[in-house]
């Protein structure tokens, strides 16, 4: 079994960095590493050598755009043929995660891999203002299990606080630590690696900041569109749980962050109800690209509250 | 922070135009009768992110007034590109700016939707077409972008094409798009593009303003057969779905009986192909068959199975012909999807009557 971390985070966040010092830290074990170069520093070449530690670089392009999907699955294939004991995968700092927990889930070639975590890298002084613009910063967060907020040596602590606050008023239950030049400690890691994650004490306190909203879908929808549906406003979420019952099946709803998932459930659903709930931080615009969303599957959606 | 000079703007001599325009009229000459010809050019958006780095996502928020003129010079750029590449011969110019997908609707009508409507208009003054093309999650994105009035709109696999249809159509503006490219066009056998084909037609109800592609980038390694198959699927669906349907049905009752290559009295060619009447590379490897057959007249046989007609379909299950068109000599597999040059199917032939 390979055990597979994912590093991510925006451009310039310090994911190459913090990637060099993990690589230390997990020296003991055999390494792989891909890399999706983007930005200007590669990984240190002498470093890789010196610790045995291979390299695989995929060029042209985020490693999980459509159109390189495919360069991404060879790669891993590649990786997977002389395992190694841990992949390292660090996404470019465009790239949208989410698909990679597809692959990993959905494509039965990978399934000797373990998913360990996903680690985002945040950026403690450019933060709120890239995750204004960029709708990546959103998804990337909302696919990870622990926030690193690096730089803090140059941020001063009202900024430090005030991206903590951001990150949380949008996932209340993500792990988070303060960090600078990239560095980890074992703990943190340690933490990510325990079984048993229990739910953070504080999302009870912040219940009565949290947004809900209620969807009644129609049992003429398909499970595609109910997928394509809730991709359109899952970003402003960060859970929606439901039991439907479409195509004569009934299906368990649980999404996490930007993370669709629709299973289908064999005990029989409680009681015939068409109902998704979607819960969000206060930061997020949920009415509004639910509004949205409802406009586009009209016909699919029977009412909101 | 600066933003280029418009004397940087591209001549036709500068990088590699010179072979992208020798190239775009060499495709014009061969095809141009017959085959619409896009011309991809970098939008104007990522074209800014490029030059200006990562930091575009900070200027958004931090200096607009740089990101708008940074965004004028790109669409100037942009314009000049589309002028030689239309004055070459393109009809389509395809503005690819995958960074649209990266931010929000309301960011789009903020930064972008002057830029691409000015684009799009000068590429209609020029008497050209315009397609709006645009990889990753376009969803939240594409009535905006319907605003900026391309004439067409291109999504990849991560959109729901037959939702987004409902927007584009109440533009009037055509949706081209979007199978996938490694789960069916790599991976896939040459049945299922042909089957993912008929499935998207089925579900799109007004097939107006519509244009079956892949949804972006082919990668290298797809086989040619599965590109033969999504274009046999979408001229000739109703055909396609008859094979699709008897394929599955053949699978289980194969009765046919296979000539006995050991102890042929002379060569035997055989050509399956989709429909030689209908699929142009299948008339093209039927031609060169047809070719042969005049060359050596009674000293060899020529025949063809179309996968229109059940048994021929039983036929191709039993001999495990997976690609069409393909070429059979004596049984076995000589040439598949690319059609053989004279000599080389003759001397194919001469090695047998030797």
């Amino acid at each position: 079994m390979v055990q597979l971390y994912l590093i991510t985070g925006f451009l310039g966040a310090g994911k190459t960095t913090f990637l060099k010092n993990l690589i230390r830290m997990l020296s003991s074990f055999r390494l792989r590493v891909i890399v999706n170069e983007f930005g200007k520093e590669g990984i240190d070449g002498k470093l890789l050598a010196e610790l045995g530690v291979a390299l695989d670089e995929i060029n042209n392009g985020s490693i999980f755009c459509s159109c390189r999907l495919d360069k991404f699955e060879e790669v891993l294939e590649n990786a997977l043929s002389d395992p190694p004991d841990i992949l390292l995968v660090e996404a470019s700092g465009l790239s949208d995660p989410t698909n990679i927990r597809k692959i990993l889930t959905t494509n039965p070639k990978f399934s000797s891999i373990i998913f360990k975590g996903s680690i985002c890298l945040v950026d403690a002084v450019s933060f709120p203002k890239v995750f204004q613009t960029a709708r990546v910063c959103n998804r990337q967060l909302s696919v990870s299990d622990m926030a690193l907020i690096n730089k803090t040596d140059i941020a001063a602590p009202e900024q430090t606080d005030a991206v903590e606050k951001l990150i949380l008023d949008h996932y209340p239950e993500l792990v988070i630590y303060r960090t600078s030049f990239g560095e980890i400690r074992k703990e943190w890691l340690d933490a990510l690696n325990s079984p048993s994650r229990e739910e953070k004490p504080r999302f009870q306190t912040q219940d009565i900041t949290l947004q809900k909203a209620t969807i009644q879908i129609n049992d003429t929808m398909t499970v595609y569109q109910l997928e394509q549906f809730i991709k359109m406003f899952i970003e402003d979420t960060y859970r929606i749980k439901g039991f439907v019952d479409l195509e004569n099946k009934t299906w368990f709803v649980d999404c996490v962050g930007s993370l669709v998932q629709i299973s289908p459930y064999s005990l029989s659903s409680p009681e015939k109800c068409n109902k998704i709930t979607a819960l969000a931080g206060q930061g997020m615009s949920l009415k509004k690209s639910i509004a949205i969303a409802v406009e586009w599957y009209q016909p699919y959606i029977l009412g909101v509250e | 922070m600066t933003v280029p000079c418009i004397c940087t703007l591209p001549t036709k001599e500068d990088g590699r135009l010179p072979m992208i325009l020798k190239t775009m009229a060499r495709m014009k000459e061969a095809v141009g009768d017959t085959t619409a010809l896009y011309g991809l050019i970098c939008g104007p958006f990522t074209l800014a992110s490029h030059l200006r780095g990562n930091d575009i996502f900070m200027d958004m928020y931090d200096d607009e007034d740089y990101v708008n003129n940074l965004l004028e010079y790109c669409t100037e750029f942009g314009k000049k590109m589309s002028e030689y590449y239309i004055e070459a011969g393109m009809d389509v110019i395809a503005v690819v700016d995958p960074l649209v997908s990266q931010v929000s609707p309301k960011h789009f009508a903020e930064f972008l939707s002057k830029p691409f409507t000015d684009l799009f208009d000068s590429i209609r003054i020029q008497g050209a077409f315009s397609s709006f093309f645009v990889c990753g999650d376009a969803t939240k994105n594409i009535e905006e972008m319907c605003k900026t009035n391309p004439d067409s709109v291109s999504v990849d696999e991560n959109v729901n094409i037959v939702a987004a249809k409902a927007v584009t159509d109440r533009y009037n503006i055509t949706i081209g798009g979007n199978i996938p490219l490694t789960s069916v066009m790599l991976h896939g056998t040459q049945q299922d593009n042909m089957k993912y084909v008929v499935d998207m037609l089925d579900k799109i109800e007004n097939k107006k303003n519509l244009i079956v592609a892949p949804g972006c980038d082919i990668p290298y390694a797809v086989p040619v057969e599965n590109n033969i198959g999504i274009a046999q699927a979408v001229h000739e669906t109703e055909s396609v779905r008859e094979m699709l349907k008897n394929y599955v049905a053949v699978q289980e009752n194969i009765e046919i009986d296979l000539p006995d290559y050991e102890h042929l009295t002379k060569p035997f060619i055989e050509v399956f192909t989709l429909d030689s009447a209908t699929c142009a590379a299948c008339t093209y490897m039927m031609g060169a068959a047809d070719v042969a057959k005049e060359h050596f007249g009674d000293a060899i046989d020529v025949v063809e199975y179309k996968f229109t007609l059940k048994e021929n379909i039983a036929r191709c299950v039993k001999m495990g012909v997976t690609n069409l068109p393909s070429i059979y000599i004596n049984g076995k597999l000589r040439f598949s999807s690319i059609i053989p040059r004279r000599e080389e199917l003759q001397s194919a032939i001469e090695e047998l009557l030797k």
